[in-house]
């Protein structure tokens, strides 16, 4: 089974039976957010021909967009819980402003803080930024999942998407379960990136797998931190990973309509490993 | 059997100690005393030290007790032979009590002893600096040997009283606090039981007549529940032992006795998921239901805390006290075998209480609620709809019907009827438009209906829902329960003006 098949057995799996999610028509394009990456360096200058790009097992034809093009929305869930208090704090404060002063024109950013409630705080200066992290309330309930399913579900069409959820991986009190995560992942445009901070001698929460497995479907990837000092520079490596990747845009075409769909992007003529999302919803 | 190391150091160094005046059974019934007056309370008194071990000690020169905090039940408290304690008992750091010379001044004893600090992580004792007690004995004529009065010269780095004021008589001490509490002076008397041994409660409580028993047990409770946060550390747990005895006394008073004693019941119970200690609550709750087979109030307190051990296990609160990560003392528990076994019991043992409470009384709206969320749970989706889908018609609170509804949306989803979920979510939103979770389960349904543009803006309501607003769903999922501070005090003032 594919990793996609698998995530999609797994996200019919949780709560038998259900339907099959089905979508409305939309935006015929696909972009596809590729990070490339060789010991651990981005690899640059890479040019479309580079890429091959199989859409349920169909070449496609691909073309390498300026990443200027599609404004940025940028959605920080921060785990406002107890369990996320530390001397950390103020790095992650730093770097959540570092980020927001390098935003361009149309560029978003978003905090969203889940523990007593579900807020999202709009991040248009850094002045915001002290706002947003002073209004966290810590409580000692966690819907890690909830916020996950509304960060990826509210991500804007027609953008480059990205989530990064900063937790300690643990939820107690979530409405929606994992397959509705998978899901939101699989029909959101959305990478998604997971900073787990597990403090030393302290076990990771056992969700921590199948969320990874979902982050790494979207093009994201897991990022471990011991705390939430840990978390800061995690935070900025990822949106400074993004000036470093590639925006690929293609039309599906030869292939079956809606639906779900596998992408399988690999290297042509060049070395590095791939990170990219490996497959989509296509609406009806 | 071969000494363990540690302890053989130790009983070196006590046999190093003044030689023991006599060793006939007087010298160990004044020994017997001693060793009750340092069990329990009286230790953790003097010293703080979070776990506190006496080890047994008996060979000619030294004896003692073994006590552990919880005792291992293959090893009840007593006296053992120094060759079968499992030096194992020691997790942290251990305290040895001997005790070297008894010597008699016609009927009263002054036993001379001290404490030995064991490292036992480390199988060598390191420095073994004995402290030196006094203890003297006398022989009371009801109660047998009683400890009178104490010196001690404390531990380097351990603060405690040097000597004690000649004690009154351990049953007399008691039954004073009683009437204190009584007279209303109820932290007072709290504070003076808590210098008390067990032993001499004990003595005390083997002291006929047992009056006023529901004052007495109140005073326990009291003492029982003030930990941190009004916890009942387990250190404390024999109070409820000595409550639920003395309740059981009071049962015996007639009409008044009986409505006494099942309101504490309920009272402990609900204050044991308060402070959400599961293992407390069932066994408080098992022993109510014992004596009052028929009570719903009772049977819905102990339901409840099925439900909520069942979302957060057995012990969540109590966590906290070992060194456990944060996220596992707020009750996160990995998946596996264990705790999906436990998850079953505790939803049927749920469903059989929360069955008995309709059955006693057929419009408990609240019991039905829970009976239907409990079988959901269960995979019982036709007995689930039953029971939800009468709530609404009762006319419950808007709370309850908003769950009502949630709950029937997640009924008609598991039965893949995405369209009756969605509706019944509608419902719930009409119902509480607060209330966040309705929202969120409505964009989730509505987003596996492949709707998304309406599933983003059931969560941007969601969103929009007032800062602090309580959701009656976070409020069941964290094992919200009616105050149980408010019974406890009446219970208080009914005995205690």
């Amino acid at each position: 089974m594919t990793l996609l098949g698998g995530l999609l057995a797994a996200a019919g799996a949780a709560a038998a039976p259900q339907p099959p999610a089905v979508f409305p028509s939309g935006v015929e394009a696909v972009f596809v957010d590729a990070a490339v990456l060789r010991q651990g360096r981005a690899v640059t200058g890479l040019q479309a021909r580079h890429f091959q790009l199989r859409d349920n097992g169909v070449v496609q034809a691909v073309e390498l967009v300026a990443a200027e093009t599609l404004p940025l929305d940028l959605r920080i869930v921060c785990d406002a819980s107890a369990s996320l208090e530390g001397p950390g704090f103020e790095g992650l404060r730093a770097a959540a402003r570092a980020v927001v002063a390098r935003l361009r024109g149309d560029d978003r950013a978003t905090l969203l803080a889940f523990a007593q409630d579900l807020r999202e705080h709009p991040l248009r200066d850094p002045a915001a930024v002290d706002r947003a992290l002073a209004s966290l309330v810590p409580a000692g309930r966690t819907a890690l999942r909830d916020a996950l399913y509304a960060a990826l579900v509210l991500s804007s069409p027609g953008r480059r998407a990205v989530v990064v959820a900063l937790t300690d991986g643990w939820d107690n009190a979530s409405w929606v379960g994992e397959d509705d995560v998978a899901q939101a992942a699989l029909a959101s445009n959305a990478t998604l990136h997971l900073v787990v901070g597990t403090a030393p001698g302290a076990r990771e929460a056992p969700e921590v797998a199948a969320l990874r497995r979902i982050a790494e479907q979207t093009g994201g990837r897991l990022w471990r931190a011991r705390d939430f000092a840990g978390v800061a520079p995690a935070l900025q490596a990822i949106v400074e990973g993004l000036r470093h990747q590639y925006l690929l845009r293609y039309e599906p075409t030869g292939v079956s309509g809606p639906g779900a769909h596998e992408i399988d992007l690999r290297l042509r003529g060049a070395k590095g490993q791939v990170q990219a999302r490996r497959g989509y919803i296509r609406p009806r | 059997m071969s000494l363990p190391r540690g302890l053989g150091a130790a009983l070196l160094c006590a046999a190093a100690l003044p030689a023991s005046a006599g060793h006939d059974a007087r010298d160990d019934a004044a020994r017997a005393a001693v060793y009750d007056h340092l069990l329990s309370a009286g230790f953790s008194l003097n010293y703080d030290t979070p776990r506190l071990y006496c080890l047994a000690v008996q060979s000619p020169g030294a004896h003692g007790l073994v006590t552990a905090d919880p005792l291992p039940a293959a090893m009840p408290r007593g006296t053992y032979d120094a060759p079968v304690v499992p030096l194992s008992l020691c997790r942290e750091a251990g305290l040895v009590f001997y005790s070297g010379a008894v010597r008699w001044e016609g009927e009263t004893a002054q036993v001379e002893g001290g404490l030995l600090r064991l490292h036992t992580r480390d199988p060598r004792v390191r420095e073994p600096t004995p402290d030196r007690r006094t203890y003297r004995v006398e022989r009371h004529p009801e109660h047998g040997w009683v400890v009178t009065q104490w010196t001690i010269d404390p531990l380097p780095g351990m603060a405690g009283p040097v000597a004690s004021a000649p004690e009154q008589a351990a049953p007399l001490r008691y039954w004073s606090l009683v009437e204190r509490y009584a007279r209303g002076q109820r932290q007072a008397a709290v504070e003076g039981l808590a210098a008390m041994s067990d032993g001499e409660v004990r003595r005390a409580l083997a002291d006929a007549p047992r009056r006023p028993a529901a004052c007495a047990a109140m005073l326990h409770t009291d003492r029982a529940f003030s930990g941190a946060g009004g916890t009942a550390p387990a250190r404390f747990a024999q109070h409820l032992d000595h409550a639920r005895a003395l309740v059981e006394v009071a049962r015996q008073d007639g009409r008044d006795g009986q409505d006494f004693a099942r309101r504490w019941f309920v009272a402990v119970t609900l204050k044991a998921h308060q402070t959400a200690d599961g293992s407390l609550g069932r066994r408080l709750a098992r022993a109510g239901r014992v004596a009052f087979p028929q009570d719903p109030e009772l049977a819905m307190a102990w339901g409840r805390l099925e439900e909520a051990i069942a979302w957060h296990g057995p012990v969540w609160r109590t966590a906290a006290e070992t060194p456990v990560s944060e996220a596992e003392a707020w009750g996160f528990r990995p998946p596996s075998l264990a705790r999906a076994l436990e998850v079953d019991f505790a939803l049927r043992e749920a469903r059989r209480l929360f069955e008995a409470a309709l059955g006693a009384e057929a419009g408990n709206v609240e019991a039905r609620l829970r009976l239907g969320h409990v079988l959901l749970s269960l995979g019982d989706l036709d007995g689930a709809a039953g029971r939800l889908g009468s709530v609404p018609s009762l006319q419950p609170d808007p709370a309850t019907a908003y769950l009502a509804h949630l709950f029937l949306g997640r009924v008609d989803e598991r039965r893949a009827r995405l369209p009756e979920a969605v509706a019944a979510y509608r419902r719930a939103v009409e119902v509480r438009p607060d209330s966040a979770t309705g929202h969120l389960a409505l964009s989730q349904a509505l987003h596996r209906t492949g709707a998304l543009e309406a599933a983003r803006a059931a969560l941007r309501d969601a969103l929009a829902t007032p800062t602090g607003a309580l959701d009656p769903y976070r409020t069941y999922v964290l094992g919200g329960t009616p105050s149980a501070d408010e019974r406890l005090q009446a219970l208080r003032e009914e005995v205690s003006p």
